[in-house]
């Protein structure tokens, strides 16, 4: 059933088996896989089943972060979540990215990819990407394109798919819950408090607010934060803040290591033959699915070159798009049209000037609507838009400010950089890749080390992937939760979603997001049994 | 078509006009503030720059150098040097791109004689 917490206007306690925070992927999927149990589950909800303004709000933090993007509205604060506009793309992680590597700190996960590898091709279903897996071998003769890194020992192709159109898990996922009698769903209900009693280190109920300011207690035997990357730290933090840091921040990780995957634009690839790459431009779709290739480092060049690995999809571009001279062109306009000069001017002119065929083309297209240069169409190569794995560092971190908002509750600061050994690593793995693709004679990678200045301004993109912040790990001085995604120090607290990642992979974190709670499903109701 | 090629001339002239008319205030204005020189990066690239950069590269001249590898590998076509040169890291970067110094060699060769 569904109830609007809005509608309630008297002060009522609630009590269930499990009470499940936040009803985006993390907390639909567990209510689902909690379903069939016949126990108690409610999820509370701080959005309505649609977009609203002030539910939205909610997710402003006190000031824009100055390197990271506004999280105001890149998440969706309703149920759903961020599925509600998400791309859908996703791929397994690699056995690798749950590996402890020398050269990268903090790194390794407590558990294996063989713990998660049986929960993907669930997941994999309730992300609409279907049950066939995600092997190379397996699409390319599907769909007869050949994998021409078949034989590399540097580099591999891998396979990202994503169902058409995106899953919006409380759309898709939403209906049994609903007619479901032992499941509750509190919309525009705001988790807003926490009691921990700390003899039994229990925590015994949460407290949520309607938006008149209503509030209501809800008692359970387990409680499992599902309010995404950033929420998660920041709730933790409040908490922590009540209860003096008993609530596995007894080393202060909680809200540290926040990561993303940056993307940066700072390659093209040329192709001696463009069907070579088939693979990777295929964009096939099959029974409602998208399915596509993107090359990657091979698990073993990683550990020889101490790399982190990078996701590289191809875009066929033409020399007007790919035009350096153009996006300089905008700048320098957009600056004069503030009367600022641009960061990185005198590279802007340089960049005009060195390109001014397609810049000249530019303007004639807007001005006259028509070419002037029919090359200006030609294939220009493939764009790289190369999604790094970020490092977890310490000092990238979600904390809490002295705003507060329409709640009371304090928003959240962000700092995040882009630091430079995740820039030298990237360029070193394009390197591989360059001289790869060159012993393999299919193409040449042209790799733009000039970017270096700008890779943190207009050659950065983001993914919106927050991870990192209540990180998983073998004791609470590494992490937050243990393997069993239970936070430190607590009997009846879990955490679902990426912000329980120690690393966060080169691919998008969904699938496995979904995985996880598949698996911390499975464990709930196997230690309710015991 | 000649009547195409001037419109696009005059086309192109007057765009030039009123970017560079709509730019050089600002160029003014930075033009103290722009002491460093930035990383030259030309994008219609020119043979002629593939043999400048080849001379910052390298004492040998582009036929000298290319005159050695065939001498060093004689028995085995062009296509094998490049392939070995990428195997053995025998690669230079040249306008960004990551070449083998061999096929290098070949296009600031053509550069030469510009
Ligand atoms: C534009 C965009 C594109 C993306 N594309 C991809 C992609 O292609 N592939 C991929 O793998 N990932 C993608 N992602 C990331 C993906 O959306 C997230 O990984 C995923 O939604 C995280 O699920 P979650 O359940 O942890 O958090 P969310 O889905 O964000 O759910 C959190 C829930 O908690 C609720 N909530 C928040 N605060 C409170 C509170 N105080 N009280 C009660 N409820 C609360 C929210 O309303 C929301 O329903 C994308 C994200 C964005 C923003």
């Amino acid at each position: 059933m569904i109830i609007d917490a809005n509608t309630l206007s008297d002060s009522t306690n609630h009590v269930y088996d499990y009470c499940i925070l936040g009803g985006g992927v993390a907390g639909i999927t567990l209510a689902n896989e909690l379903l069939a149990s016949g126990k108690r589950v409610c999820i509370v909800e701080g959005g309505d089943e649609t977009f609203t303004m002030e539910s939205q709000n909610l997710y402003s933090p006190a000031v824009q972060p100055t390197e990271y993007e506004d999280p105001t509205y890149d998440r969706l604060r309703f149920l759903g979540g961020s599925s509600n506009h998400w791309e859908n793309s996703t791929s397994e992680f690699r056995p690798s990215d749950f590996k402890t590597k020398d050269w990268i700190a903090h790194s390794g996960w407590p558990i294996s990819f063989d713990e998660v590898k049986p929960f993907y091709s669930r997941a994999a279903l309730y992300c609409g990407t279907g049950s066939d897996g995600y092997k190379t071998t397996h699409w390319s003769k599907h769909f007869g394109k050949s994998d021409i890194f078949e034989s590399s020992q540097k580099i591999n192709a891998n396979i990202v798919k994503a169902a058409i159109p995106p899953v919006h898990f409380f759309s898709k996922y939403g209906v049994p819950l609903k007619e479901s009698q032992n499941v509750t769903i509190f919309k525009n209900a705001n988790l807003v408090d926490l009691s921990f009693n700390a003899q039994s280190l229990t925590v015994e109920s949460i407290d949520f607010f309607n938006y008149s300011g209503v509030k209501h207690t809800v008692a359970a035997d387990t409680f499992i934060l599902c309010l995404g990357g950033i929420e998660n730290a920041r709730y933790m933090l409040i908490f922590n803040e009540k209860y003096k840091d008993a609530l596995g921040n007894k080393s202060k990780n909680v809200g540290h290591y926040f990561m993303d995957h940056p993307v940066l634009r700072a390659a093209k690839l040329y192709p001696k033959k463009k069907e070579d790459f088939a693979l990777f431009t295929m964009r096939e779709q099959i029974d409602k699915r998208f399915i596509n290739g993107f090359i990657e480092m091979n698990e073993s060049t990683l550990s020889q070159e101490e790399i982190s690995n990078i996701r590289v999809p191809l875009f066929e571009e033409s020399n007007f798009v790919i035009s350096e001279g153009i996006e300089s062109f905008h700048v320098l306009g957009s600056a004069i049209e503030q009367e600022t000069i641009p960061d990185y001017f005198g590279q802007h002119m340089i960049n005009v000037l060195g390109d001014i065929d397609m810049v000249a083309e530019a303007v004639s297209r807007k001005t006259f609507s028509s070419k002037l240069f029919d090359y200006a169409d030609d294939f220009g190569g493939y764009d790289l838009a190369i999604m790094i794995e970020q490092t977890p560092k310490y000092d990238n971190k979600v904390f809490l400010s002295d705003e507060v908002d329409k709640l009371g509750l304090k928003k959240i600061k962000i700092e995040w950089t882009l630091h430079d050994d995740d820039i030298s690593r990237m360029w070193k793995a394009l390197d591989v890749m360059a001289k790869e693709i060159g012993r393999l004679n299919v193409g040449r990678l042209k790799v733009m080390k000039e970017y270096e200045e700008r890779l943190r301004s207009e050659k950065l993109f983001f993914s919106h992937h927050h991870m990192g912040t209540t990180r998983m790990a073998d004791n609470v001085q590494s992490g937050v939760v243990d393997k069993n995604l239970k936070v430190f120090n607590t009997s009846n607290l879990y955490i679902a979603g990426s912000s329980v990642f120690p690393t966060g992979s080169h691919v998008p974190p969904t699938l496995t997001i979904t995985a996880l709670t598949i698996k911390l499903a499975e464990h709930l109701l196997t230690e309710a049994i015991v | 078509m000649k009547n195409d090629q001037q419109v696009n001339r005059m086309r192109r002239a007057l765009c030039l006009g009123s970017l560079l008319i709509s730019t050089s205030g600002a160029a003014f204005t930075s033009a103290a503030k722009q002491s460093n020189a930035l990383p030259k990066q030309a994008k219609n690239l020119d043979y002629y720059q593939f043999y400048l950069a080849w001379q910052q590269l390298s004492s040998l001249s582009p036929q000298e150098y290319i005159n050695r590898r065939q001498y060093e590998h004689s028995g085995l076509k062009s296509s094998e040097i490049v392939k070995l040169d990428f195997e053995h890291q025998n690669v230079v970067e040249i306008e960004s791109f990551i070449l083998s110094k061999y096929e290098a060699a070949f296009i600031a060769h053509i550069g030469s004689f510009t």
